[in-house]
């Protein structure tokens, strides 16, 4: 198969992947119990009159299948409606807690990957030593400690022991930069308590999938061969092992991103992160469903394209992927 | 002087409860341009035996006792960086098929340039993949190839692309564990035939590590027979094939099923290979061999030598 043919096959793929997933996204929430009118309702007595008004403006009045052939026609054409709450666009509510999202994981999900693969190395040069030891029960410890409780601690820990650290929101209240380098500073110093929280739950995995994989490759004939061409073992290990050591770890942080988004999400709601997390879980609570809906569909979408990219780069990394 | 002189040398591995001898008291010497065939079971020694041979033991292996010498050269004290310098350029491995052999995310050609600039047998780039591309041609993969990773290769093209690999740093000695193990016998006999080819017009020696006899007969010029550790006899390939005096090495030589007659399959030998952790007493052999007499379980047998170069460790021999 050729380059070309493999990624719009896979493209293909990709977006038969999203169709199946709108769809669900549009059933599970008319499966989920709790209607938003009763939400409303509860509020205040609505009379009936207006309750069929509210729902013929959100267009809840329809048959479910006349709902999700309008709810197709409204994602392509992009009128994605606005919220049952706020009465804002719900693509801009969105788009903006996606931003801040990002932000947070981009930094998080970089630090955790290098810091975990840096102590996989670590550990597996040393496998079966004490240092190998002390780096496994260490990350398999704190991979076991709930990432909320983690969060809530160090909430703890810097507004009562240590003040000074941000420990809620993504700006200072209120506040007023007189340059964009104050703004970014500022921003950097409200990451760094959730950044902090992401990294130590999920070092683990990538520490461990690491040094596994190292020890199994530091086995393989081609090691030895390495070594016994004379090259010093700095070389051997950063030339030889490590790079072929890196391919199920590189798979893992494509594939893990769903999951560290989903952590990412808990740990946002904790520090107030004003991402799709705290989003997510405000409109959970108010039953807002066309936000839930798109910031679902946005996750999902962002899962399908980490799995979409990593299968368009591992044959940068595997040569042996590459022209099949 | 030869080449490569081992003298007495036995080699422990250290486990839970002790330490395992998987080389004892091994003694050999090859000198330029000659060839010997290290024969045994799986787990005899042979493979750690080599391997000490460039200081590549794992690390729970080390030399216990005794001395390998190369030229008049002792090795015993070298440092890493001694043993690096000495990797690849007086003595270089053939593994297995070469199926592992060659790192499956790096271009072939890089593979053989890269000890080339580590040692400085070529100082540029461009000279030294010049010269990979040679050595290439010389074991008949064309210059096209060169830049192909091994997963493009026949296991035949990965053999011979280590063995153009072995070739880098200009040793004097190739040592080649299972050289012609898990390929199809047509590529083997070329392998063998290439091998055979090298050592005639470079002057190599060749420590060729196999279980198949048939690659000995062909490539060397004598035999070491190992088994549990031991070296049992040692003769030159003549000496081994018609006048086999352990009685190890003649059911080995019977095990090797034959084309002619209706044989069926060779008798093997009973029992299984001892534990090296717990070797039997006396002779190592004893419990399977089938002329065993009164001294095989307690005494060790001395090695005798039976004719120049004919060395046997057998209670049956030299008690004259």
């Amino acid at each position: 198969m050729t380059t070309a043919s493999r990624i719009s096959s896979r493209i293909g793929q990709t977006v038969l992947t999203l169709f199946i997933v709108v769809t669900f996204n549009f059933w599970l929430f008319r499966l989920l119990p709790g209607n938003f009118t009763q939400l409303l309702s509860r509020a205040g007595a609505l009379d009936p009159a207006a309750v069929a008004s509210l729902k013929q403006s959100f267009g809840l009045d329809k048959s479910p299948v006349e709902q999700y052939v309008l709810y197709i026609k409204n994602l392509v054409t992009f009128n994605w409606g606005t919220s049952y709450v706020s009465h804002q666009p719900v693509f801009q509510m969105v788009f903006q807690a996606l931003v801040n999202t990002i932000v947070l994981i981009t930094v998080a999900y970089i630090l955790t990957v290098i810091i975990g693969v840096a102590l996989g190395v670590f550990a597996g040069r040393r496998a079966g030593r004490l240092a190998d030891s002390v780096t496994v029960t260490t990350s398999l410890a704190l991979w076991s400690v709930p990432t909320f409780w983690l969060g809530l601690v160090l909430v703890f820990i810097f507004s009562v022991w240590f003040v000074g650290l941000p420990v809620s929101g993504m700006t200072t209240y209120a506040a007023t930069y007189s340059t964009p380098f104050d703004q970014v500073v500022d921003i950097g110093l409200h990451l760094i308590l959730p950044t902090i929280t992401l990294v130590i739950s999920s070092i683990a995995q990538y520490t461990l999938i690491m040094r596994n994989s190292l020890v199994t490759v530091l086995d393989e004939d081609y090691v030895t061969t390495a070594r016994a061409k004379g090259l010093s073992s700095r070389r051997v290990l950063w030339r030889h092992a490590v790079p072929n050591a890196l391919l199920p770890t590189f798979t893992l942080t494509w594939l893990n991103i769903g999951i560290f988004l989903s952590t990412t999400l808990q740990v946002e709601v904790v520090f107030s992160w004003p991402g799709l997390g705290s989003l997510i879980f405000q409109s959970v609570n108010q039953r807002d469903y066309p936000v839930l809906e798109v910031s679902f569909l946005t996750i999902a979408v962002v899962v399908i394209a980490a799995n979409l990219l990593n299968d368009l780069l591992y044959p940068l990394l595997d040569p042996r992927i590459a022209r099949r | 002087m030869s080449l490569l002189a081992v003298t007495d040398l036995s080699i422990d591995y250290a486990q839970l409860g002790g330490a395992t001898r998987a080389v004892t008291s091994a003694s050999f010497s090859m000198g330029t341009g000659s060839s010997i065939g290290l024969v045994g079971e799986s787990g005899s020694g042979k493979t750690t035996l080599a391997l000490s041979l460039l200081g590549l033991l794992p690390a729970n292996g080390r030399v216990a006792s005794g001395e390998i010498h190369y030229a008049d050269e002792s090795v015993s004290q070298y440092s890493e960086t001694q043993w690096r310098r000495l990797r690849w350029t007086k003595a270089a491995l053939v593994f297995q098929g070469g199926m592992n052999a060659l790192n499956p995310v790096r271009r072939i050609v890089d593979q053989i340039v890269e000890p080339m600039l580590v040692h400085g047998t070529e100082t540029t780039k461009q000279a030294a993949t010049q010269r990979a591309i040679e050595l290439l041609a010389r074991v008949g993969i064309p210059a096209s190839r060169a830049r192909d990773f091994p997963h493009e290769y026949s296991g035949g093209m990965r053999q011979r692309a280590g063995i153009a690999m072995a070739l880098a740093c200009k040793p004097q000695l190739l040592i080649a564990d299972e050289p012609a193990t898990a390929i199809d016998v047509v590529v083997q006999a070329q392998i063998i035939r290439l091998l055979a080819e090298l050592r005639e017009s470079l002057g190599l020696a060749l420590l060729i590590i196999t279980h198949d006899l048939g690659v000995v007969a062909q490539l060397c010029d004598d035999v070491i027979v190992m088994y549990a550790s031991e070296i049992v006899e040692s003769a030159s390939v003549r000496g081994i094939f018609h006048n086999p005096k352990h009685p190890y090495t003649k059911q080995l030589l019977e095990s090797v099923p034959r084309f002619s007659g209706m044989r069926g399959v060779g008798a093997g030998i009973s029992g299984q290979p001892p534990s090296l952790t717990n070797p039997p007493t006396g002779c190592r052999f004893h419990p399977r061999c089938p002329s065993v007499f009164s001294p095989c379980a307690t005494e060790h047998p001395p090695a005798s030598r039976l004719a120049d170069k004919h060395v046997v460790a057998c209670h049956l021999y030299g008690h004259d």
